[in-house]
This record gives C-alpha cells, sequence and structure tokens, in this order.
C-alpha cells in the first residue's frame, strides 16, 4: 500500500496492551487516512451510542496520512477524537515532523483507547512499544516534559508531542504541543489526551515509506519547488509568516476587535500597529524555517524573534488577533509572552482569545465584578490577561468556569452572556470575520467540528487570493449562490489535504488541485485526477456529518452568533454589514442535499459517493 | 479639470515606508490598474500587494482619485 506503511497501532490504556492492524485498503481508497479513523470512530459510536468525550470510551487517534514524510509540506499530523467542547467530531491537525517520525516509527496512525489509571507516557521508538510512568512529569510544562522524555528514551533525534497542565486539568480546549512547538489546537484534543493520562508520545525510526513512482514524485517535488519560488502568495508567507496577514486583515476588517464589537483598531494606522508580524520582524532579530526538521518545505512560513538573549516562537496571525485585536492588545512583547505561555501550559490560543475577549466584555458589562476574579479585567490590559490565562490552565479560581469554553461558561455565569458568546456548536470562533467574509459566516456555521477556519478557507476565495478555477471559481463570488457553492468546494477539499496530511499553504493561491492529484496518484500508485480528490473530500464530509448526527446533532446548531447577523458594526472597514446566515444555511441544505428538518443527508447522494453507512 | 500635480498618487509602501509619487494620468485610477501601473514604472510586483486608502484595504475594482495618497500592504495569507 504505498504511501503508508500499512499498520495502526492501537493502544488500550485500561490494560496496557497494544495490538497492529493491517490497514484496509478498501477504506483507504475511499477516505485517505484521516476519513479512515473518522470511519473507525462512526463504527463505534454506531457500537456503542453517544460517547462521554472525556471518558474512557471515547477514542484519540493520531495519523500520518500518504503525503506526510513523502512530500514538500506534506507535514501535517491529524488528531481526531469526540470534542469536550462540542460533543461531536473534534479535529485538528499539527505541522511540523512528528507525522513522518511517527511513520518512521513504524505505523500510519496511532489509536487510543480506554484510560490509564495513572500518568503515562508512550514511546514507540522502531516498532517498539513501551508504556511507560509519567508520574514524575505530571503537572509539567511542555518543554520541561520534553527535555526529560527526551532524556529518558535516550533518542536525541526522537520527536515528541505532549499535554501540558490545561490538557491533565480537563481544561476543555488544551491542545497537543510537540517539541518543535506545532500545536493540534482545536477542539480540545489535548483535554482527551488528558482524561486518558497520557502525558507524552515520543516515536522514532527508520522505515521507509513506499512510494508507488518515486521518477514521477521526484518531478513533482521539483516543479511544485519552483512554483512555490515564484508564487507571490508563497513568497509574502516566507517573508512574514502567517503573522504578516494581522495588518492586511485589520484594514480589510478581517479581524475581532473587542470580542467582534468594534470595527477599528488603533486608528487603521499600519505604523500604529505593533504586533504586525513586519513590525515585530523590523523590532526584533527574526529568522524563518520550516515548521519541522524533517519537513522539506521551501515557504518556511515558521518564524521566530530574538528575544531576551534566545530563539523564541513568534505567534501566528489567528494568536495575533484572538489574544490582540480581539483584547486590544498592541504589545508585541506581550503576544510572544501570551503564546509562549499558551504553548508552555498546552491551550489553544484561538478559543483562549476567544473566553478572555468573551470575560472582558462580562466584566464590562458588570456581569463579572472584581470580586469574582480578585482583580480587575479590562480591555488592554496584558498583565491580567496572562494571569487569566495561567487561571485557565490551572483551573483556579474564575479560570475552572473559563475553562469550561465559552458555550458552557456563558451559562454558568449568566445566559443573558451567551448572547455575546463566540462560538459554534462550542467551538469558539477563529479570527476570520463572517461580516466581512459572509461565506466564513457559512464555513463556521456548517464545519463538523464548529466554528473552524480551516474546514472551507473562503476567505481567500472572496478576497480573490486563492481562486480555483480547476473547479470552475476563476473570480471571487459574489452572490449567496456562489459563495455557497465556494463554501462546499472549499470544505471538500480541506478535508482531503487532511485526510492526507498536506499543508494547506503551499495549496491554496499557490498551486492547483491538479497538480495534488497527480502528487497523490505518483505516492499512492490511484489513479486520481481532481475530481476524485473532490470526491474523496466530499464523502469525509458526509461520513462526518452522520456521525454527528449520530451524536445528537440538531439542524437549529448550523448556525452563528446573533452577534454576526444582527448587530452591524458602526465604523471600520465593515461598517452597516452583517452576515445573512439564514439564507445561506438554507442554501447550503439544498446543495448538500440535506433534509432541513432532520439535517440527514438524502441516500442517493450517499451512493453516488460509495458512502456505504447511514 | 484637476490641475497636473492632483493627477499623481502618493505611494507609501509598508513596512519599508518608502514612498512613490505615481502619475496616473487622469482623475482616477483602478485598483488593478494602479498595481500594473506601479509594476511597470517603479518595478513593484503588483500581485504582492493590496492598496489600502484611508484604513481600510480596497477591492481590484475600486477607484482611486487622484491626489490621495494609498498604503501598499503585502498581502499575506494569515491561517
Amino acid at each position: 500500500m504505498c504511501g503508508h506503511i500499512g499498520r495502526l497501532l492501537e493502544i488500550d490504556l485500561s490494560n496496557k496492551s497494544f495490538s497492529v492492524h493491517s490497514l484496509r485498503e478498501d477504506w483507504i481508497k475511499l477516505y485517505s487516512l484521516m476519513g479512515y479513523v473518522i470511519r473507525v470512530l462512526y463504527e463505534e459510536v454506531e457500537k456503542r451510542g453517544k460517547l462521554d468525550p472525556l471518558g474512557g470510551e471515547n477514542i484519540l487517534a493520531i495519523t500520518a496520512g500518504p503525503l506526510v514524510g513523502t512530500y514538500l509540506s506534506g507535514s501535517k499530523t491529524t488528531f481526531v477524537t469526540i470534542s469536550p467542547l462540542t460533543g461531536y467530531l473534534g479535529k485538528s491537525t499539527m505541522a511540523g515532523s512528528f507525522g513522518t517520525a511517527l511513520k518512521r516509527s513504524g505505523f500510519d496512525g496511532l489509536i487510543l483507547r480506554g484510560a490509564s489509571k495513572t500518568p503515562i507516557y508512550i514511546s514507540i521508538i522502531s516498532g517498539r512499544v513501551e508504556i511507560k510512568s509519567a508520574e514524575h512529569i505530571w503537572g509539567r510544562k511542555t518543554s520541561e516534559t520534553f527535555r526529560v522524555v527526551r532524556e529518558e528514551i535516550g533518542v536525541e533525534r526522537a520527536k515528541i508531542a505532549a499535554i501540558g497542565p490545561a490538557g491533565e486539568k480537563l481544561c476543555r480546549y488544551a491542545c497537543v504541543v510537540s517539541d518543535e512547538y506545532r500545536i493540534a489546537g482545536r477542539t480540545g484534543v489535548g483535554a482527551v489526551m488528558g482524561s486518558k493520562k497520557v502525558k507524552a508520545i515520543a516515536v522514532h525510526g527508520e522505515s521507509v515509506i513506499p512510494v508507488s513512482d518515486r521518477k514521477t514524485l521526484v518531478e513533482l517535488i521539483k516543479k511544485h519547488g519552483e512554483i512555490c519560488l515564484r508564487s507571490s502568495r508563497a513568497r509574502a508567507l516566507r517573508s512574514y509568516g502567517t503573522s504578516g496577514g494581522l495588518v492586511t486583515y485589520v484594514l480589510d476588517g478581517n479581524v475581532p476587535i473587542k470580542n467582534w464589537s468594534k470595527g477599528v483598531f488603533e486608528d487603521q494606522d499600519p505604523s500604529k500597529i505593533k504586533i504586525t508580524g513586519q513590525y515585530i520582524q523590523q523590532a526584533y532579530r527574526s529568522r524563518g524555517k520550516s515548521c519541522g526538521t524533517e519537513v522539506p518545505c521551501v515557504i518556511q512560513c515558521h518564524k521566530e524573534v530574538h528575544l531576551g538573549g534566545k530563539w523564541v516562537k513568534h505567534p501566528e496571525f489567528e494568536t495575533l488577533a484572538l489574544l490582540g485585536t480581539n483584547i486590544l492588545v498592541n504589545d508585541p512583547e506581550a503576544l510572544i509572552a501570551f503564546n509562549r505561555a499558551c504553548d508552555e501550559l498546552g491551550l489553544d490560543t484561538i478559543s483562549t482569545g476567544a473566553v478572555i475577549g468573551w470575560a472582558m466584555e462580562c466584566y464590562e458589562r458588570g456581569y463579572i465584578g472584581k470580586d469574582d476574579l480578585g482583580f480587575e479585567l479590562k480591555w488592554g490590559d496584558s498583565k491580567t490577561a496572562l494571569r487569566l490565562i495561567e487561571m485557565i490552565a490551572y483551573r483556579e479560581g474564575l479560570g475552572d468556569v473559563l475553562a469550561e469554553g465559552v458555550a458552557r461558561a456563558c451559562r454558568k455565569i449568566d445566559p443573558e452572556t451567551c448572547d455575546f458568546a463566540p462560538h459554534v456548536k462550542g467551538l469558539e470562533i477563529p479570527a476570520h470575520h463572517p461580516r466581512r467574509y459572509n461565506s466564513v459566516g457559512l464555513v463556521y456555521a456548517t464545519s463538523n467540528i464548529g466554528a473552524s477556519h480551516l474546514q472551507g478557507m473562503t476567505f481567500l476565495v472572496e478576497r480573490s487570493v486563492a481562486l480555483l478555477p480547476e473547479y470552475g471559481v476563476a473570480e471571487p463570488p459574489k452572490s449567496l449562490e456562489e459563495k455557497v457553492r465556494a463554501v462546499i468546494l472549499t470544505q471538500n477539499l480541506c478535508n482531503f489535504l487532511d485526510s492526507v496530511g498536506m499543508c494547506k499553504f503551499p495549496v491554496f493561491g499557490v498551486a492547483d488541485f491538479e497538480h495534488l492529484a497527480e502528487v497523490y496518484s505518483a505516492i499512492t500508485g490511484y489513479r486520481v485526477d481532481k475530481d476524485e480528490v473532490l470526491k474523496i473530500g466530499e464523502r469525509i464530509w458526509y461520513l462526518e456529518r452522520l456521525l454527528n448526527l449520530k451524536l445528537g446533532l440538531k439542524v437549529s446548531e448550523d448556525t452563528l452568533p446573533a452577534r454576526f447577523s444582527k448587530e452591524p458594526l458602526s465604523e471600520g472597514p465593515v461598517r452597516g454589514a452583517l452576515c445573512p446566515i439564514e439564507d445561506m444555511v438554507k442554501l447550503f441544505y439544498i446543495y448538500r442535499k440535506l433534509d432541513p428538518e432532520s439535517g440527514y443527508p438524502d441516500p442517493t447522494r450517499l451512493r453516488e459517493l460509495d458512502l456505504d453507512v447511514d | 479639470m484637476k490641475s497636473a500635480s492632483l493627477q499623481k498618487l502618493r505611494v507609501l509602501i509598508y513596512p519599508e515606508g518608502r514612498v512613490l509619487e505615481v502619475e496616473i494620468g487622469g482623475s482616477r485610477v483602478r485598483v488593478s490598474d494602479l498595481l500594473q501601473l506601479l509594476e511597470k514604472v517603479a518595478g513593484v510586483a503588483g500581485d504582492y500587494y493590496a492598496v489600502a486608502l484611508e484604513g481600510r484595504l480596497l477591492n481590484a475594482e475600486d477607484l482611486v482619485e487622484a491626489g490621495s495618497e494609498v498604503i501598499l500592504i503585502p498581502l499575506v495569507m494569515g491561517g
């Protein structure tokens, strides 16, 4: 089975046993690897019914698809589970070398079942699986965990993924952090790992990943490298990383400001905005590199700045927006400190920023008082924001409520505050703005994991940055109908990329999906074209939808918070604009062939996609 | 009728701070044409940048009046 090692490792943490399963080729062809484990999860839910996301019955699957370790920028390790934030499908992708090392250790993926009674870590070195006590590192931050685990396993080049204290404390938006500080940030995958008492996973090996047509693949890699070097989009990312997007998006009205209630940041004057990638990289020494030592990527969007005598990770765009413009902090060193704290504690910066922004609005409007916190919580106060990050991770004081995520926290604080709690299905809303790009609102409303910008990157399509002429989108969509069709198209394409382990940056706005189809064919030996690529992604989307329906998803949850559809902003680039989410969802249901009452897909469509589940 | 001096645009390139004065040959210019013009007269890679005016990013079809000051912002994909 080219592109794959052909084996999944399954560990039952309840009794510390493990087994190795050969991959089913029929499922690999239908879904590729991420979709494969979603199918495993689907079968599990069908068998057992609704699962407690933080109970031993949940599973956590970690996969490295066929492009991981075989292709330029094929770096995405995918985590799949039932999310403790939403109760529905949870998934998150992590860049860097972890997936490559996992495959070289002898497995395409890992499925964790059950829960250990005591803290453990897992070592998979050249096919040898060991479960070791983690009592002595439970409670430690991620950097310390990496140091101790690496020392104990004695393999310098091993790649490690770990949770921080937030995951141990079951903060519902805890993330998984790799030793290259790449993050599986979303949907609380770190909390699930914590619920299983798994502190870390270390992987290393020398297994060779078979490739079907190496000669063609080498040509395609060369061609893609040349495309990346010529592309303005790739060049801009190489120059500034995603952080360079902040100034663009502030001027475009495509960021959250003051919990989505304000339309202007620092007078919209680029010279006054100090948290842009451009400003930070001029003010401090900076450098760029690939997201991992084993990732041969020419874009090199990972940025670092030299601060306090050492190189530290540069915050990404989403972090700068959610913990910057969203809470009115315009101090680069504060942003670097927030980023570092979240990485060390194991918190998703998107959800953390969204929760803090909502809490600040609660404070301003009198729903939270100084007595509840022990201190004031004012917009733009970076010291208290940093303190709140720690309180959330350790569930101290009000941090215990905030660690539940905005959907649960608002019900505890005061149901009135749910009106301005930014989430979809329980997952906090990222930085792209539904009032600015209506299609983004629909992406959030109908993504199978809740509000995620990476489940349909239509902000790039609407802005004309990444058109998809190979699928008939040669102009930015203008009408609602065109926008809804663009959402469906990019949802399917994003699912394909996630499933095969490919990063989105060297594709959207850079290469095209005909090229990707050729790459997938050369690696796996399955002859696919761009339409088959789309079909794989679409099949996964419906499978995810069916899984969520089995878990109790209601049609009424395919929506956005009212703030985006009913409260226009009075100033700035999106002054007066709203997101017509109800009209868009109606069209979406028609185009996706979903029943408007039950939300179930038309069985005919499922049969057309060879999706043999119901 | 606009004077000759008003048929120019002042263009600030962010973040370098470089300033260009560009003759647009009329009282206003479409953003997409301005980017092409900048590529031709100043060697600025047009598709690398977006154009902002008065705190707002413009669309390709928007028109800019002569005498305005616009900012060129690198068009970076923030993920």
